[in-house]
């Protein structure tokens, strides 16, 4: 291989360290107005009356709109359209918009909103999933009784005679926290109306510009083929950026279509935090039994997850978390029960990790309970009880059609890490500053799986001077995908990758191939691309045959030239096979379409081929805890993933540092605190992410078993590297402190007491720190 | 709102601008001048995704009033280099992989640049420091850090 | 954004005219690191109409040696932080202005600011008190000096009037035999607003006995003080760290008898303890780990 796994540079990075790529908040058209938007002071309540007659006069306002106003219908939603983009009789949480404004200036349209008068009557509110599911509640949606907003089991074996043959049974409760996804850029988006006819066009930092289409049309009553939407340059997003953005381009574009003119719409962090989706936070019961020697026996899961006030993409986030709520050890009988659940706090959907943080900062926490009580080391239990070769997972799929490399990543990061000295040099410390030393591991399942249909498509389109394009119906979010993607047709095509121009996301421009998630652009797009740029690589081939005097399978082709095997010097240059493939006629464009393997999936008992492949990862953390404070420093994390072929090993290495730094803020770090559906830490001042001082050393090892499905082998990265951080922290914090904390973060308070004084706080109506 | 004349240098041009006396100098950059490389992330001061150099200091752009800069010298990622000739910060923010997402670039690059304007040798936590006032959701900072210390090597 | 007038003084005799003018309606801004959070989020700015900006006011950004060691409230974080005569003569202040935000924070925030402005948690005040700071306060026509202990009456409260501006920060400089510590705890390393934070100044005999002590916590009382229970178990002693430990229990008896036990002292009170413990350890140059 000329190009695919090595360390090619970014080929979006010029304009970014020029300053010169526009975001969202960065395009500028010609009339354009600013629209804001009019939220609700309250989390649950019954809209009686909204009079915008003052707000419409201000000098400079060009549009007023409710929910009176919206073209289609006025609710979207992947799963269940329950969605709101203006609420219409009632507002479920206090992100919820009920008018929005369109002026020439976001001062003017601010102080509209201030014209604007709603009557409400507040509706009893419910901020607790457990009491959300209790008789008498309030239900916030009525196709959703005991606001259950989605239910997923898994059976397997029998669970009761599982704890019967065990000699240890152990029960544990674990709590996840509300968190945000914090990219740096606040949400933005341009919508601008086609002149001439019906149409329109939104540009904007949109992870999913065929999901936001879609709610678009729903919206608007338009045509698929009416809207068009072009994403910015995207300032992160890390699953972050979907359904907030469709309802801020489907407002931009209401706005935009009322007034005739481009409307731009631009979050404060203030607004993006009190609107924008967050992941869930997990209340997760576990039991687990097992033999003295420390076998698995049984294990019977119970697990709640706040889902908000609306359905979004809770089924699937919810789905993922029962298929791997066991971690990657052979449990033969399993129990699993996962609750999403309606709230009136904000609402939660994907976030990097999509279900899966949660469990295993649960799951991996018991094994070294477990181990504890077994006296084992946890490495040992994962030894004994890890997935290997042929392995049955919980869902009973048999782990047979791809390297199961659980015990390679283990020992990889173990080795590195000086795992096993250090967890026994620190057993035994005196003093104020004690360090620990933890691990964790995790299956993964790649893409989509059986959530739902699994395609993506891709388009190559050589140019007579040997320039190309590609297209992809998969975006970039930041993560790199245009280097991979670019890498990928420079592969096929062989030729250098500065020939290739990676063209912005355009729903106008390629075929819908689903949304930028579950990690599986390499996997499903980078498959797309490559048959793409392989079919116009056997165009060019054989346009050249007669050239060379020789049949296809005689050629071979790399730097930029196509030559016969056994004879180099008969060769052709790329430029001069285009010329070929020209004259005579020939199309030198295709498009890739990739399907995904079969999946299969049985609802009632949660059995199937969940994903049909998996990568399997291991983190080990070192800390040191200030006892008398609970101040914890990560020193170092050790991270070994197998990412079936590295495409680019210094992308797969930032994705690497960059997942363990989202992983250090989940497990330390970060917080949301809502109290009563209302958000309190609304900017970067009090939800604390963390920055270069709080990084320590990372050592990222890429582990390359090369998938039979991916291309060239790769299978994934985004998603699995910060989801096994917080447990190995946690487990680390417990050795050194003889304490072990089930809820995250591990913040000071934690750490130093065993809980949190927040809800104190709160209960008690103090303010000050 | 009292319109005030400011005469501002950003980049080594010269502008006479009026100003209201509650625009910011990032909305100054950003809207009136055009440069939009400069970012708004949370308009508090805590992500520095705004920074520029403001009379050789690094500061938070929305932290200051335009008014409050008359016959001030700003730098901003826009002056820093050019697609032909990049700053040497800039190449190895390419060459090393420091660059993800790319909105907390620009201030990297401002903080960055800052800091080796007063100490071209940095150690690693000197550079850390210097650049702790820009946050950073996708990279973990490794490689920022990474790039910055090479930078720092090619000028020395 | 809030709407204001913006006006530009180019010397302190029109700063204060125009304080004397506006008063009220009238805030003065120096680096704006803490006011400009304030104008965005238009909170606590009901009546205000006017921003005096005294920012380029050169002559309050001295830092300079006097009869003791004087700093105009302009003088930057990062001023403060890397002045060698701050460093030398007053580290205590040095160490705690060093730690403040970022240094986009330091290089616009400014020691007056941070006093005036007066968070519970503001990191130069503790030092600033436990170094016996005056500050002096100026009007149109007058001016007049108080103890910054008393200047500040409680959390973002002082007695400073509206037509006042403040123009200067005194202290004396510490002698060789003074030592000095300063402990300050937050949720990061960086850009974190201290939880809590403590500065200590002993000085001590050629024995090593402890002649005078100032220990001073921020965020943990209610106005900035001295804790003097805590400062009398020290004097006269050659402290060990039993002693240090009980002067840190001295400390957190005085917040809670000072505020009660609010939700957060379960936390508090364990961690003031260390902190001021430790921080007299670094006072006394012994090691606190």
């Amino acid at each position: 291989m000329d190009t695919v796994n090595k360390p090619a540079r970014r080929v979006d990075a010029l304009g970014k360290v020029l300053g010169e790529s526009k975001y969202g908040a960065d395009l500028q058209f010609e009339g354009m107005l600013y629209g804001k938007v009019l939220r609700t002071p309250y989390p649950h309540a019954r809209i009686l009356s909204i009079d915008t007659d003052e707000a419409a006069t201000l000098p400079g306002v060009e549009a007023v709109l409710t929910a009176a106003d919206v073209p289609g219908l006025h609710t979207f939603g992947t799963v269940v359209p329950n969605q709101q983009v203006l609420a219409k009789e009632v507002v479920r949480y206090l992100g919820d918009a009920v008018a929005i404004v369109a002026a020439v200036s976001p001062a003017v349209a601010e102080k509209a909103l201030d014209l604007i008068k709603v009557e409400y009557e507040e509706l009893e509110a419910v901020f607790d999933p457990e009491e959300a599911m209790a008789e008498g509640a309030p239900v916030l949606h009525e196709d959703a009784p005991g606001n259950i907003a989605a239910h997923h089991v898994l059976e397997k074996g029998e669970v009761e005679e599982g704890f019967a043959a065990s000699d240890i049974i152990l029960e544990r409760e674990y709590e996840t926290q509300l968190v945000e996804h914090a990219y740096i850029e606040p949400e933005a988006a341009v919508a601008v109306p086609e002149p001439g006819r019906r149409g329109i066009t939104v540009y904007g930092s949109i992870q999913n510009p065929f999901s936001c289409r879609k709610a678009l049309s729903r919206m608007l009553g338009f045509k698929l083929n009416e809207i068009r939407v072009i994403q910015a340059f995207m300032g992160g997003s890390f699953g972050g950026k979907d359904e907030v953005m469709s309802a801020m381009c489907a407002r931009a574009s209401m706005l935009a279509l009322k007034t005739g003119r481009p409307v731009k719409m631009v979050n404060t962090r203030e607004e993006s935090l009190l609107e924008g989706y967050k992941r869930h936070p997990y209340k997760l019961k576990y039991k687990v039994g097992a033999t003295k020697e420390g076998k698995l026996t049984a294990m019977k899961i119970y697990i709640l997850a706040d889902a908000g006030a609306y359905t979004a993409q809770t089924p699937f986030v919810t789905w993922r978390s029962v298929v791997q709520a066991t971690g990657p050890y052979e449990v033969p009988h399993v129990r699993t029960d996962v609750y999403g659940v309606h709230t009136n706090n904000c609402y939660t959907s994907a976030f990097r990790g999509f279900g899966s943080p949660q469990i295993i900062f649960a799951q991996e926490s018991l094994m070294d309970e477990l181990a504890e009580e077994l006296g084992m080391e946890p490495l040992e239990l994962r030894r004994l009880n890890g997935y290997r070769q042929g392995s049955v997972t919980a869902t009973g799929q048999k782990l047979d059609e791809h390297k199961v490399s659980l015990m390679e990543v283990l020992d990889k990061a173990v080795e590195k890490s000086d795992y096993l000295r250090k967890r026994k040099e620190y057993a035994n410390q005196q003093g104020r500053f004690r360090k620990g030393i933890g691990l964790a591991c995790s299956f993964r399942g790649c893409s989509l799986g059986a959530e739902g249909v699994d395609a993506t498509g891709a388009m190559v389109s050589v140019q007579y001077d040997g320039s190309v394009y590609v297209f992809s119906g998969l975006a970039e979010n930041g993560q790199g995908l245009q280097t991979i993607f670019s890498q990928i047709a420079a592969e096929e095509l062989g030729i250098s990758v500065e020939r290739v121009r990676f063209m912005p996301t355009d729903t106008a421009a390629i075929p819908d191939g689903g949304p930028t998630v579950a990690s599986r652009s390499t996997l499903m797009g980078g498959n797309a691309v490559r048959i793409a740029a392989a079919k116009v690589r056997e165009t060019l081939l054989g346009a050249v045959l007669g050239r060379l005097k020789a049949s296809a399978q005689e050629l071979d082709w790399g730097n930029d030239r196509i030559w016969v095997k056994d004879d180099p010097s008969r060769c052709v240059s790329f430029e001069e096979a285009i010329n070929e493939a020209c004259s005579q006629g020939e199309l030198l464009a295709a498009l890739g379409w990739y399907k995904a393997p079969k999946v299969t999936w049985d609802d009632r008992h949660g059995q199937g081929n969940a994903y049909f492949t998996y990568v399997y990862g291991c983190q080990v953390a070192e800390v040191e805890v200030d006892t008398e404070t609970g101040y914890t420093r990560v020193l170092k994390v050790t991270a070994a993933h197998d990412v079936g072929r590295a495409i680019n090993p210094e992308t797969v290495r930032g994705q690497i540092y960059g997942g363990v730094a989202q992983g250090i803020g989940y497990a330390l770090l970060e917080e949301v605190q809502q109290h009563e559906g209302e958000i309190k830490s609304l900017n970067f001042d009090e939800y604390l992410i963390p920055g270069i001082m709080d990084m320590p050393e990372i050592e990222a090892i890429i582990v390359e078993n090369p998938d039979s499905f991916g291309p060239y082998g790769a299978k994934t990265i985004g998603e699995p590297t910060l989801e096994m951080t917080a447990p190995a922290i946690a487990s680390a914090v417990a050795q050194a402190t003889g304490r072990r904390v089930r809820q995250l973060p591990l913040d000071l308070e934690r750490v130093l007491l065993g809980r949190s004084l927040q809800q104190d706080r709160y209960k008690r109506r103090e303010g000050g720190c | 709102m009292k319109k005030l004349p400011v005469v501002l240098t950003v980049n080594g041009k010269e502008y006479s601008l009026t100003v209201e006396s509650n625009e910011r100098l990032l909305d100054t950059l950003r809207q009136r001048l055009g440069l939009t490389g400069t970012k708004e992330g949370c308009g508090v001061g805590e992500c520095g995704a705004c920074s520029v150099i403001l009379d050789g200091n690094l500061v938070n752009s929305c932290m200051v009033l335009t008014a409050q800069c008359d016959g001030s010298r700003v730098e901003t990622v826009e002056g820093l280099g050019t697609a032909e000739k990049l700053h040497p910060l800039q190449q190895a923010f390419i060459d090393y992989n420091a660059v993800q997402c790319g909105f907390c670039t620009p201030g990297m690059l401002m903080a960055a640049k800052a800091l080796l304007d007063k100490n071209p040798h940095p150690t690693e936590a000197e550079i850390r420091q210097g650049l702790s006032g820009v946050l950073c959701r996708c990279t973990g900072y490794k490689q920022i850090v990474d790039a910055v210390k090479a930078a720092a090597g090619e000028e020395g | 954004m809030l709407e204001f007038d913006l006006f530009r003084p180019q010397n302190l005799q029109e700063a204060l005219d125009l304080l004397a003018e506006y008063k009220g309606s009238a805030r003065v801004m120096a680096g704006g690191t803490d006011l400009m959070i304030a104008l965005r989020a238009k909170k606590g700015m009901e009546n205000v109409k006017y921003i005096i900006d005294i920012s380029r006011l050169q002559e309050l950004a001295y830092i300079r040696e006097g009869e003791g060691l004087e700093i105009g409230p302009l003088a930057t974080m990062t001023q403060v932080a890397e002045s060698p005569v701050v460093r030398q003569c007053a580290g205590v202040l040095a160490a705690a202005a060093s730690t403040v935000g970022s240094p986009q924070i330091r290089n616009r925030g400014t020691i007056g600011g941070n006093v005036v402005n007066a968070a519970v948690c503001a990191d130069t005040v503790a030092p600033l008190v436990a170094l016996e700071a005056k500050v002096k306060l100026e009007r149109k026509g007058g001016s007049r000096w108080l103890p910054l202990d008393q200047f500040i009456t409680g959390p973002n409260r002082t007695q400073l009037a509206a037509d006042e501006l403040m123009t200067g920060i005194v202290f004396a400089k510490l002698p060789a035999n003074a030592g000095w510590g300063f402990m300050r705890l937050a949720r990061r390393e960086a850009l974190a607003i201290a939880r809590m934070n403590v500065a200590v100044v002993i000085k001590r005999d050629s024995q090593g006995k402890v002649e005078d002590a100032s220990i001073v916590p921020g965020a943990v009382l209610p106005r900035p003080g001295r804790v003097t229970e805590a400062e009398k178990l020290l004097i006269g002693t050659i402290p060990d760290g039993a002693l240090a430990r009980r002067a840190g229990e001295a400390v957190a008896e005085a917040m809670i008898s000072a505020a009660g036990r609010r939700w957060s002292t379960p936390y508090k009170e364990p961690a003031i303890i260390a902190l001021t413990e430790r921080a007299i350890k670094q006072a006394l140059e012994v090691e606190w780990r």
